[in-house]
């Protein structure tokens, strides 16, 4: 029986909605494996963000007694900040969409053998990243979009009240493009000057790259210059190549604005947008032009003779330091698939972006002073101890510890766990010890010895090292609260979606630790130069790390523990154990048992 | 001596195997075969440890698996009927994962997983991930992760699924020598021509129960039937299979 010509626009249906589907990682960000749930919840979070930045930031506008242009002018921060978050969102979502905007190998294999021409996939992708990216910008901008324009509304033009509105979303759509494209552009002409093998491989750099690149443009980004200096060209040249500024002159120059200053700035946007645009739609029309056929000849890991010069030296360096060999095993499993597994070290990097973030903003008082809210404050520097730097240890140190928790829950080949079973030799507080020590090992040993290294360069001898001891005190603590009840070998358990890797508690617990941190910090900061107060403090947070280290113990050694292999959900109802005995306590969460065959895994 | 005893599985009510008992002795190599969905790598699962029995027994050497879950683990080599490996590691690092999991000793294991690589034609691969490997490299590092503790009891499920046929060959006499040295092996596989040449008993399952346990030989003169093949055909297959491809055909050009 012969079949008729396929329906090209049926066929363009079927790829966009199923590419949209795919469009981030849901097994990255999961939330019941949902994806109109997952993207719900997202665009529910950018839209909150946008919501509570109307009501904190327009009632002064509102109320204030300023004329319209001059109030337009003391807007020009909040308008850059927006323009700024806008790109920033964009090229985060670029970020996790990175995997799925070149076809990959399994893609090719699956539609190189059906009758669908490369340029319906190309057009069916593309279709998907404009949706996806105008729904991130759109959310984003939702209420600052409608609030902005209409309250700063400078002198009505032909189009009257109509106009700001159109320049804020044209430039908040470039500005999101511009970085969407950039990052594009940048995957795509890796793609065609390498070849497959080698772009597979780094492809993953390139994608943490572009993820902490954004990252630092937006918070390390020096502050828009004043009205002033920007008409009198008072600021340094430098700041003319920041590409939030160029699209805040193009917002201002879509609003009329005659300035010279800003309406150099937005010819730049105008020609980068141009540039990146085109960059990134030769290189992806190339891409699925040429690049389909090359995949399916290749394999995704080159199958060559590379001795691994970096494996092998960790693998002696574990054999000198490690005596137990089950330990060994398990750090060095955990060192190679969070080196090797994409997906576990672009959530881990989410971890540390995010701490990054927060490290960068504390940092940015050291190079421009301190914001206008700060002002109560000395100007802070480098060279002297100072409390901006002995957070930023401090949070890198949390959000690393946190995130490798976070990215040990994820499993990765799970079906493949089955030799942990058989060959689970020892007791089970061999195996959490061996996670621990991971811990120490592959986050806060290195953190620790980047910062003792950073601080005993820039600062006196003494501080420096008083700083590192509270930082070491501060690790045990955290490392042996934060996996006391971890029962996991790192990959190898279950995962339930619906525990989503990223949620809202994490900003809640963000609030309240940066809360402890500043007061403590500035606490630690006062004992620095009075010696029985610092032996105090240090006393005091030795005696808790060291209680912290006991209970951990107690829990890794209790009779009856297991290693457990299989997630738990998250009961609805939970047990009230009237009969005292815990057997009844399963009620989720990762520490706890599991009652079907718990026997089965556990120590001798 | 392996033995189970009266050995069930279900899931969710539904039997996957049923009243299972069987001896596999030191020195022999007993095949266990059976068509799809009979039941045999749950029966090896259940060996293995991976998942329980929901009744009966299984002793090793006269003591019940459970009994000291550790020991046996350490005298136990399993290949799995599914080549799942971790697919980041390279052939080398995942031989030398097995190895310090099961806490040999370092000094020996480099040579050892050395030796198996070069054995196996996988020396030369060594430093390359096993996502890029083939099924059958697959297989080879399944087979060296299971003999590279030199285990009592080898439970093998399709070992030779992807081989190629000088491997197949090598694996062959393998086995053999595996029973000579001692060890109770137990092999699982769908290649009746293989398992007449390396058996010395058989185990046939048909839908979760036992329908012979017994010497090759003594199943031939019991079923006057001259090869595994026909006494397999005889005892576990039902279908008609001219009809069903006559059926496939119908559907295909429909």
């Amino acid at each position: 029986m012969a079949l008729g010509k396929p329906d090209t626009g049926r066929q363009f249906r079927v790829l966009y909605r199923d590419f949209l589907a795919r469009m981030v990682d849901l097994e990255l960000i999961s939330s019941r494996g949902d994806i109109e749930r997952l993207l719900g919840q997202f665009a529910a979070l950018m839209a909150g963000f946008s919501f509570t930045f109307v009501v904190g930031m327009i009632p002064k506008f509102v109320v204030s007694p300023l004329p319209r242009a001059e109030l337009a002018t003391h807007a020009w921060g909040e308008e850059e900040f927006l323009v700024g978050l806008t790109m920033a969102v964009a090229g985060l979502f670029a970020v996790l969409a990175w995997n799925n905007v070149f076809p990959d190998r399994r893609e090719s294999l699956v539609l190189g053998v059906l009758p669908v021409r490369a340029r319906t996939i190309f057009l069916a992708k593309t279709a998907a990243i404009a949706t996806a990216l105008g729904v991130s910008v759109v959310a984003i901008d939702s209420f600052t979009g409608a609030a902005y324009p209409l309250l700063i509304l400078p002198d009505a033009g032909a189009l009257g009240p109509l106009r700001p509105l159109l320049a804020y979303w044209a430039t908040m759509l470039a500005a999101g493009m511009f970085v969407c494209c950039g990052t594009l552009a940048v995957q795509g002409v890796a793609a065609q000057l390498l070849s497959y093998r080698l772009f597979v491989r780094v492809s993953g750099l390139l994608q943490l790259a572009a993820f902490f690149t954004i990252l630092g443009v937006l918070f390390l980004k020096p502050p828009l210059p004043s009205p002033h200096a920007l008409a009198t060209g008072q600021f340094p040249a430098w700041f003319g190549w920041i590409p939030s500024f160029w699209f805040f002159g193009l917002l201002q120059r879509l609003n009329g604005s005659a300035d010279a200053a800003l309406t150099e700035l937005a010819t730049r946007a105008v020609w980068a947008l141009g540039i990146v645009s085109l960059v990134a739609l030769t290189a992806s029309t190339l891409a699925y032009a040429r690049n389909i056929r090359r995949i399916v000849e290749q394999p995704d890991i080159a199958p060559s003779d590379r001795s691994r010069p970096a494996a092998r030296w960790g693998s002696r360096l574990a054999a000198r330091w490690i005596a137990r060999p089950v330990e060994r095993a398990i750090v060095l499993f955990t060192a190679r698939t969070l080196a090797r597994s994409r997906q576990h070290r672009l959530l881990i990097a989410a971890y540390g972006g995010i701490g990054l973030a927060i490290a960068l903003a504390y940092c940015r008082g050291l190079i421009y002073g301190p914001a206008r809210w700060e002002l109560s404050y000395e100007r802070n520097y480098w060279d002297r101890p100072n409390t901006p730097l002995m957070i930023v240890s401090l949070v890198l140190l949390v959000f690393a510890v946190i995130g490798l928790r976070a990215v040990f829950a994820l499993p990765l080949a799970l079906p493949a766990n089955w030799i942990f079973r058989v060959t689970a030799v020892d007791r089970p507080s061999q195996y959490f010890s061996a996670v621990r020590n991971s811990v120490f090992l592959l986050a806060a040993g290195p953190i620790c010895v980047a910062a003792a290294a950073v601080y005993m360069a820039i600062w006196p001898l003494r501080p420096a090292l008083e700083h590192i001891a509270v930082l070491c005190a501060v690790a045990v603590l955290l490392v042996s609260r934060w996996f006391d009840g971890f029962q996991k070998i790192p990959f190898a358990c279950s995962y339930l979606p619906g525990k989503s890797n990223i949620n809202v508690k994490l900003g809640t617990y963000a609030f309240l630790f940066l809360l402890l941190a500043d007061l403590g910090v500035r606490l630690e900061f006062w004992t620095l130069s009075r010696a029985p107060a610092f032996g105090i403090l240090f006393g005091l947070l030795a005696a808790a790390a060291m209680w912290a280290h006991h209970l951990w113990r107690q829990f890794a050694e209790a009779p009856g523990n297991r290693i457990q292999f299989e997630d738990l959900p998250i009961a609805d109802v939970n047990p009230l154990d009237l009969h005292g005995g815990g057997g009844g306590g399963w009620a989720g969460g990762e520490g706890s048992t599991n009652p079907a065959g718990a026997s089965e895994w556990g120590g001798a | 001596m392996l033995e189970l005893r009266h050995v069930s599985k279900r899931y969710s009510g539904i039997a996957a195997v049923g009243d299972v008992s069987f001896t596999a002795r030191a020195g022999e190599v007993t095949g266990y075969l059976g068509p799809n969905g009979s039941g045999k790598s749950t029966t090896l699962k259940m060996i293995a440890g991976l998942i329980d029995a929901t009744e009966g027994e299984i002793l090793f050497h006269g003591q019940p698996i459970g009994r000291d879950r550790i020991a046996y683990r350490q005298r136990l080599g399993y290949v799995p009927e599914e080549p799942h490996l971790y697919p980041h590691l390279t052939g080398a690092e995942y031989l030398e994962m097995v190895g310090l999991l099961r806490g040999l000793p370092g000094s020996q294991l480099g040579g050892k997983i050395d030796g198996f690589l070069r054995l196996l034609s996988l020396y030369e691969d060594r430093y390359v991930p096993i996502s890029s490997y083939s099924k059958g490299m697959r297989q080879k590092v399944l087979l060296a992760a299971a003999l590279l503790h030199n285990p009592d009891l080898v439970l093998l499920d399709e070992p030779f699924s992807g081989l190629d046929v000088n491997s197949a060959l090598v694996l062959r006499s393998v086995i053999r020598e595996l029973a000579v040295r001692g060890k109770v092996v137990l092999f699982s596989s769908h290649e009746l021509e293989t398992v007449e040449r390396v058996c010395s008993r058989v185990v046939i399952l048909h839908r979760g129960r036992v329908v012979a346990n017994d010497s090759i030989e003594q199943l031939r003169a019991l079923m006057s039937l001259p090869t595994l093949e026909e006494i397999f055909s005889q005892l576990a297959i039902e279908q008609d299979t001219e009809d069903i491809t006559r059926q496939f055909m119908q559907l295909m050009e429909a």
